[in-house]
């Protein structure tokens, strides 16, 4: 497909459409700027049943996620979205402007945002449903000249006090409202067609590059893109056979004390047979002094009390893979296994099957496993998630309605957890 | 600071006590579904305290749902108002009570009133601590320990929370990854100034 010349055609609309499209842009920036709360973003492994291994053919990150590069655009609305009626040979090629269309960018500056609400239903709690109006509401952009590149994300977000979720990336301090969110900046640099570098708050690479961000294998190796970036400085690597990205990881800089960032490493490799199976390895060590989560009841003296679990060397090491046996088909695993300086050893995996039957609707099953192991000092018995598996399943639908819109429902089964059901809107612009 | 004599208590005034203490733990020990995990911020809100005190400021171990209740300063406030499970308006009102008694409550009975030791107006300086437990007296050279666990911080704000002096390792990170940015540019266009 020939992006520059689409490009081109991105010119605004003639007339009385031109001031409806500008006042619907208008009302959408309104919207995803007045709103709030912090959520996830978007990243489609299942990608690969288009032949599509690698991401950076489509996102500003070679390793995928979020930002969208024009020919990602493109393809978004034709092969992503629901289509309609049947696209004939001499069909005008889709705009890849943001806004629906109503503008593109120059060439160099990749523009986007996306908004998010969120339904939960608990059937076992007291108050079960529950209406998030804006689950994420992020801008995102990046700017290319030449080899140098530079980019990164703002948006708006309100956490509860104790979540875990969206808190990470908060810029702001405010701890009962909203705040200014930030997951990604950084600058970088193209080192030839394969190589980039680049430094800043990115996303740590590790394992499959999914969108749900509190499936267990992205919370227990603390990589979800929901708000787990990290400030470091990454490399990776894109070929025909082979991607990769390594991180060294600086700790995150809007969470402080010092002691309680997180430094070491993370990285992934995969390699890519024919044109529908990929597999990979990935790899992760931290440190840091006080752990983020785990707390442990010290007792000394003064008497017992709770305390940051203290000098946390952190290990996750894994495989995953990623395989379209047919076009309407595709099945995704993670196993990675755990160890924790202060716990025995655990694991977790993920296995997920998509059926596309129809271009742009989506039935998804999805099963998981987690034994983080259990602190070595605990004096209680083993629970499921923590010295015994826990098990998880989810089944979901997601249908891409409309050029840049998507629904989506999950129905999830968690041992130890109320059945919940969550329905989202998402819209990118 | 000096630990005082313990002081003798009129019977009725214990038997109250015992009731008190009876009454309370029979009310907070109600099981899990009726735990109060928003207590801690309840009583750093009321009591306007730096930090999120710890579970133990008045159950016997953390987490504090399914724990029994026996540190004196939950009793001290339930005699101001009673306390029980899930009721967050009472804790306040309670809170509010004992810390406009007088005297002031003083749990660990070392001379220093409870809320004095929450808000950490009597920790000496060099002790790197925004509270003193007040169910544990104050000792000859040190304090009890923080009633406050270390929490994370969020926002750019938390990145200066470290002592000053220190090292701004994010800014370290990006002043490097520019430097060798413009090094490696100068030394691409080197060449081709040269052909």
């Amino acid at each position: 497909m020939n992006t520059t010349r689409r490009a081109s055609q991105g010119a605004l609309p003639h007339g009385s459409a031109r001031g409806g499209a500008l006042g619907l842009a208008l009302w959408l920036c309104a919207f995803v700027l007045l709103s709030t709360w912090s959520g996830e973003a978007s990243a489609y492994t299942w990608m690969i049943r288009h032949s599509y291994t690698a991401c950076s053919t489509c996102h500003a990150d070679p390793s995928g996620g979020e930002l969208l590069t024009q020919y990602g655009r493109v393809t978004a609305d034709m092969i992503l979205r629901m289509q309609y009626k049947k696209r004939g040979p001499d069909a005008k090629e889709p705009s890849p402007g943001m806004l629906w269309g109503l503008w593109t960018p120059p060439d160099a500056l990749l523009l986007s945002g996306a908004y998010r609400n969120l339904s939960v239903l608990k059937t076992s709690e007291p108050i079960s449903y529950s209406f998030i109006p804006a689950m994420q509401a992020d801008l995102y952009g990046q700017l290319h000249l030449g080899i140098f590149r530079v980019g990164g994300s703002i948006g708006l977000g309100r956490s509860r006090p104790g979540s875990t979720n969206g808190r990470l990336a908060q810029v702001t301090t405010n701890d009962d409202g909203y705040n200014l969110v930030s997951r990604t900046y950084f600058m970088g640099f193209d080192l030839g067609q394969k190589w980039l570098l680049r430094g800043g708050r990115i996303n740590q690479p590790f394992g499959l590059r999914i969108p749900e961000h509190n499936a267990w294998v992205r919370e227990a190796t603390r990589t979800d893109r929901e708000s787990d970036q990290q400030v470091g400085v990454t490399l990776s690597y894109v070929s025909e056979k082979l991607r990769g990205e390594i991180m060294a990881i600086a700790g995150n800089y809007q969470v402080g004390p010092d002691a309680f960032r997180e430094r070491g490493y993370s990285m992934f490799l995969e390699g890519i047979a024919g044109s529908s199976f990929a597999s990979g390895v990935s790899s992760k060590v931290t440190f840091a002094e006080y752990d983020m989560y785990e707390r442990v009841t010290i007792t000394d003296a003064n008497g017992s009390r709770l305390m940051p679990e203290q000098n946390t060397l952190r290990q996750a090491h894994g495989i995953f893979g990623r395989w379209a046996p047919a076009k309407a088909l595709v099945m995704m695993a993670e196993l990675d296994a755990l160890f924790r300086v202060n716990a025995d050893a655990g694991y977790v995996a993920f296995g997920q099957m998509d059926y596309e039957p129809v271009t742009g609707l989506h039935f998804i099953l999805t099963g998981e496993i987690l034994d983080q192991g259990r602190y070595v000092s605990s004096t209680t018995a083993p629970t499921p998630g923590k010295g015994e598996p826990r098990f998880g399943g989810w089944l979901s639908a997601d249908w891409f309605f409309f050029k840049q819109m998507e629904m989506r429902v999950d129905a999830m089964v968690r041992q130890d957890d109320p059945f919940t059901l969550l329905a989202q809107l998402h819209l990118y612009l | 600071m000096h630990l005082p004599a313990l002081p003798t208590v009129p019977r009725a005034f214990a038997l109250r006590q015992l009731t008190l203490r009876l009454l309370v733990t029979l009310s907070l020990t109600a099981g899990t579904t009726l735990a109060s995990p928003e207590y801690p911020s309840v009583v750093a809100d009321v009591v306007e305290m730096k930090c999120t005190p710890d579970c133990t400021l008045c159950h016997e171990s953390s987490p504090g749902n399914g724990s029994p209740v026996v540190q004196p300063f939950a009793f001290s406030v339930a005699a101001n108002g009673g306390l029980s499970a899930a009721n967050p308006d009472q804790l306040r009102a309670s809170l509010t009570n004992a810390m406009a008694a007088n005297p002031p409550p003083d749990s660990d009975g070392d001379l220093v009133p409870d809320f004095v030791e929450l808000k950490g107006e009597q920790v000496p300086t060099g002790f790197d601590q925004d509270t003193t437990n007040p169910n544990v007296p104050e000792g000859e050279s040190a304090p009890s320990a923080d009633i406050c666990p270390p929490e994370p911080v969020y926002g750019c704000g938390a990145a200066h929370v470290a002592p000053e002096p220190h090292v701004h390792g994010d800014y370290l990170l990006i002043g490097l990854l520019g430097a060798g940015l413009v090094a490696l540019a100068v030394w691409r266009r080197a060449p081709q100034r040269r052909g």
